[in-house]
């Protein structure tokens, strides 16, 4: 009944998807019991143990013989990354692609986790500086897209462009100072959310 | 010190900021210096999602999209677009399209040749109509369809086959608001225009979650309230949506208990003398339907029917507090008002009745036919005004205004088309909810499903779903043309690819009466075919099958042009005249809004009124009696738009103590519709990977639910699985849940009501009874 098989990396709670890319740390497998699109109400329980050796896209790393997924990617040794202990600080990058973050999502892992450090899975690796980042415009136009907004405290009120702009032109609170040059009068003056989604994939949506 | 460095950071991440806004809008121009280079060229084009018809710039680089802008250029939408058009590259190159023509063979589907899957369907619709007669066979198109499509498929069904089951899904989303337009106005469509928004200092928008569902209409709205001090909104909405962060005034009625508000605003606005006699006079008539049959009761019969309206009743009616219906009474009145409203009216039972009295308070008013001063309908989809409304392709329709009881309407038709004389049925064909109940009993043996998912978006779902897709003897012949697969696909016995939005051409035909091209720009993946070849290509076979006259189709139309030149035609002198709306002027023009009777004209803005509307100048409704800026309702009963005395009727479901909730369902604005095209943009699904239900804390402490817990919805009819959102939205005792997810647990509809408004035929998706429980 359900149509798509979908690739979805499932281990110890652990497992990280990107958008488009894979991040070299990962790995996709491939379900047994293939999951429609946009069904994260499938019991973990049940998603586990269809990770197993022998599929399509092995879940398992020939050279190590654990699961590719097996461990949590490490961090770079890059100095924002120190602020690894708020979901928020990591997910503002790393949901929304800001600086060319790989764009991260957790799949089966508890809500609580999601709002817990990142640090308590994710290990900072001393002298490791080669970021990965994703250039994932792919064959589309550079800056095609209107970058996303991330999901915190920060951005709970995305209607009004008032309320965005006052952080984004006045640098406040760190925010990315933005110049809509040369657009539309009528664009300048509209809900930034219009044009700018809002991630809500890094915990369980109801909640934010 | 880290301080700094995240500062730092941040600072170089904002680079892309700026970068990613500057390619914005405008900045087209600087875009395409940008990528002069790299080949790229940048055309006009229209977004293919809601009713609002943005005007958009296409790049594109040799058979590849590669970044979609507003067109600043555009005169009603003027650079504007919302997320799901930015991301329609990435929706039109996914990979999950459908690409070959797909036969089902021992439950699985197959690839099959586009000769075979055409042959196969011809046989199959011809051998029906041979053996059970041309009721066997119906057509269900789409609001997305391009209106040469739609207009194709009418014509084929109705005056080819000879059968008027010939619908659409915008029976699901507009019927009630065609009703009501109809039996006031005497016509479909609305008479204001988007201009309005810049004139207007009321908005009343009513079941409208305008800032997600238009949000570049709401912007506009916004804006205006912005730069101006007093530009007022009411919203009428059971659930407190992002519209009502601006409003003025929050009527928040139970759901489906609204009518009685409306009555009650009219009443306060005669009470306190703020009804303008003189409109009322001259173009307004008061009637009510007694024994079936309506009856005039003058002014005086309204007012004495008003009398048990008053807001204190409305009050006890609907929860809403007397001062709150006095206050927006009276912000009505102010005007000029621009009343928008879309599913929270349409979808209802009572759907025409609310359509009614909202148009009952910009007729007493005089609020209307004046810049700012409109009721207007707000379309769902790109195409379900010009495609389907305006072509008639709906069981009970012909093109332009006419309908199929009207034997000189019929005639009319049968001529133009060069169909046998009797071809099209006086009798309506079956409305999409008794079409799909036809299909299970096995009553129609073959359907044609265009451009639309009903195995997703019917309500009641299981029964469509079964009517569809489940194994038996004699199991009707399903066909579906997609450009994706859906769940309706999963169901098909034969799956045609259709070409996508910029890989066929078209005219889209959006809520403002503006017709629109959009161009071909890119070519389809695989083999997929744009809807009106493979409509061709079926048309000439049933011709050789004998189930359509030879020659019918073919022998007259041979392309879009044909089409378009033949529906141009079928709308002279009718109230929809856009004889003047040549393809080749929409080419080069940010559309045309009808009527628009001759090439010359720069078509209407506002309908009815003396000096914009050319209808009054020449032709059949002409009136050189009456001055600039006065309105004629040319195409009502005596030219009078009617008042109707309605009951304040409730929803088909009220809640009792064994499903105690009222479930609710909507939209979100990075998702459009059953999300087949937008789940597609991996930035759109990031904004709601899954479904939720919006529950108020109260409520929720009540279920002793928190936000992700799972909650079961259970109707009558069915039930779904869905994460808790705890929020202060819903009004106390409702529930909501958007409906764009497809998977299992979340699908909304097998719990929705397929109850129906008895004029408009559309189900009441907005209101049923359930009970949850924390799964």
């Amino acid at each position: 009944m359900i149509r798509n098989t979908k690739l979805i990396n499932i281990l110890a709670g652990t497992a990280v998807l990107t958008g488009s890319v894979v991040i070299a740390m990962t790995s996709f497998s491939r379900l047994t019991q293939p999951v429609a699109m946009g069904d994260h109400t499938q019991p973990v329980a049940t998603e586990r143990p269809t990770v197993a050796v022998g599929e399509e896209g092995a879940a398992i790393d020939p050279l190590t013989g654990f699961a590719f997924a097996a461990f949590p990617p490490t961090i770079t040794d890059k100095e924002w990354h120190e602020e690894a202990w708020t979901a928020g600080n990591c997910l503002d990058c790393h949901e929304t692609g800001v600086g060319k973050a790989p764009e991260i999502r957790h799949y089966g892992i508890p809500a609580l986790a999601m709002e817990s450090n990142c640090r308590t899975c994710h290990v900072i690796e001393p002298g490791k500086l080669e970021a990965v980042t994703v250039e994932d415009h792919g064959a589309f136009l550079l800056n095609a897209f209107p970058p996303m907004m991330p999901n915190n405290d920060n951005h709970v009120d995305v209607w009004n462009p008032k309320d965005c702009l006052m952080c984004h032109t006045r640098d406040i609170d760190d925010a990315p100072q933005v110049k809509h040059l040369d657009m539309p009068e009528l664009l300048l003056e509209s809900s930034c959310r219009t044009c700018h989604v809002q991630v809500r994939a890094h915990q369980s949506i109801p909640g934010r | 010190m880290m301080e700094t460095a995240r500062r730092e950071f941040l600072k170089q991440s904002a680079m892309v900021s700026v970068a990613g806004a500057v390619a914005g809008g405008a900045a087209t121009k600087a875009l395409a210096q940008l990528d002069q280079q790299e080949g790229v060229t940048w055309t006009k084009s229209v977004c293919r999602f809601c009713g609002t018809g943005c005007g958009v710039m296409l790049a594109h680089q040799g058979d590849r999209l590669v970044a979609l802008r507003g067109d600043p250029e555009h005169p009603t939408t003027k650079g504007l677009v919302c997320a799901k058009s930015l991301f329609l590259p990435k929706i039109v190159h996914s990979d999950d399209r459908l690409k070959n023509p797909q036969v089902r063979r021992n439950g699985e589907l197959v690839d099959i040749s586009w000769d075979e899957a055409l042959d196969l369907m011809a046989d199959k619709f011809a051998d029906a109509i041979k053996k059970h007669g041309s009721n066997s066979v119906a057509y269900y198109g789409s609001g997305q369809a391009i209106s040469e499509e739609s207009y194709l498929a009418n014509r084929l069904f109705k005056g080819g086959i000879g059968t008027n089951n010939v619908e659409g899904n915008p029976r699901l989303c507009m019927a009630s608001a065609v009703g009501g337009y109809v039996s006031t106005f005497g016509k479909d469509e609305p008479m204001g225009c988007y201009e309005d928004i810049w004139h207007a200092k009321t908005f009343f928008l009513v079941g409208s979650n305008t800032a997600e569902c238009h949000p570049v209409l709401f912007n506009q709205i916004l804006i205006n309230k912005q730069r101006k001090r007093d530009v007022n909104i009411i919203v009428l909405d059971p659930r407190t949506n992002p519209v009502c962060a601006s409003a003025n005034v929050h009527l928040n009625p139970i759901p489906g208990y609204d009518l009685a508000i409306m009555h009650a605003m009219a009443h306060c606005i005669i009470r306190d003398g703020k009804h303008d006699t003189s409109f009322i006079d001259t173009n307004v008539q008061f009637k009510i339907v007694e024994d079936g049959k309506p009856v005039d009761v003058g002014f005086d019969g309204y007012v004495k029917f008003l009398e048990q309206f008053t807001p204190e009743e409305a009050e006890k009616v609907s929860g809403v507090p007397a001062e709150r219906i006095e206050e927006a009474a009276a912000l009505f009145a102010r005007g000029p008002t621009m009343s928008l409203w879309t599913m929270g009216l349409n979808q209802r039972v009572a759907g025409v009745w609310a359509n009614n009295l909202m148009h009952n308070l910009h007729l007493i008013t005089g609020n209307i036919g004046k810049p700012g001063a409109t009721p207007f309908s707000l379309t769902g989809q790109p195409n379900a005004c010009g495609g389907v409304r305006d072509t008639g392709t709906l069981c009970h329709i012909l093109p332009y205004g006419r309908v199929v009881k009207k034997a000189e309407h019929r005639e009319y038709m049968e001529k133009l088309w060069g169909s046998k004389p009797g071809t099209i049925q006086p009798k309506p064909g079956l409305h999409s909810v008794e079409m799909f109940n036809a299909l299970g009993r096995d009553e129609i043996k073959a359907m044609l499903i265009l451009c639309t998912n009903p195995g997703q978006s019917m309500p009641n779902l299981h029964a469509s779903r079964d009517a569809l897709g489940k194994d038996r003897p004699n199991k009707p012949f399903i066909v579906v043309l997609d450009a994706y697969p859906t769940r309706t696909t999963e169901l098909a016995d034969l799956v045609l690819p259709a070409a996508m939005w910029s890989e066929k051409s078209g005219v889209f035909g959006m809520s403002e009466r503006r017709y629109q091209y959009h161009p071909k720009i890119k070519s389809a993946p695989g083999q997929a075919k744009p809807d009106l070849d493979i409509l061709f290509a079926f048309a000439a076979r049933l011709e050789d099958r004998g189930a359509v006259p030879k020659g019918y189709i073919t022998d007259k139309l041979q392309n879009a042009d044909d089409v378009w030149d033949e529906m141009r035609e079928a709308s002279r002198d009718t109230a929809y005249d856009f004889v003047g709306i040549t393809r080749e002027r929409m080419k080069v023009e940010r559309g045309i809004r009808w009527p628009c009777p001759d090439e010359a004209s720069p078509g209407t803005a506002r309908r009815f009124v003396k000096g914009e509307d050319p209808l009054l100048d020449a032709g059949p409704y002409a009136d050189n009696n009456i001055l600039p800026g006065e309105t004629k309702f040319y195409a009502a009963p005596d030219n009078r738009a009617i008042v109707w005395c309605r009951p304040a009727k409730g929803p088909a479901e009220p809640v009792d103590a064994e499903y105690p909730w009222v479930l609710s369902t909507g939209r979100v604005l990075e998702h459009w519709h059953s999300g087949t095209m937008t789940m597609k943009a991996p930035e759109l699904k990031r904004a709601y990977p899954y479904c939720f239900m919006e529950i108020n804390p109260r409520d929720a402490q009540k279920l002793g639910v928190r936000s992700g817990d799972k909650v079961r919805i259970t109707s009558r009819r069915g039930e779904a699985v869905i994460r808790a959102r705890v929020v202060d939205m819903p009004r106390d005792g409702m529930v909501f849940v958007p409906w764009h997810w497809e998977d299992e647990p979340s699908l909304i509809n097998f719990v929705t009501i397929d109850a129906y408004d008895p004029g408009s035929k559309q189900p009441e998706f907005k209101i049923c009874a359930v009970k949850l429980a924390k799964a």
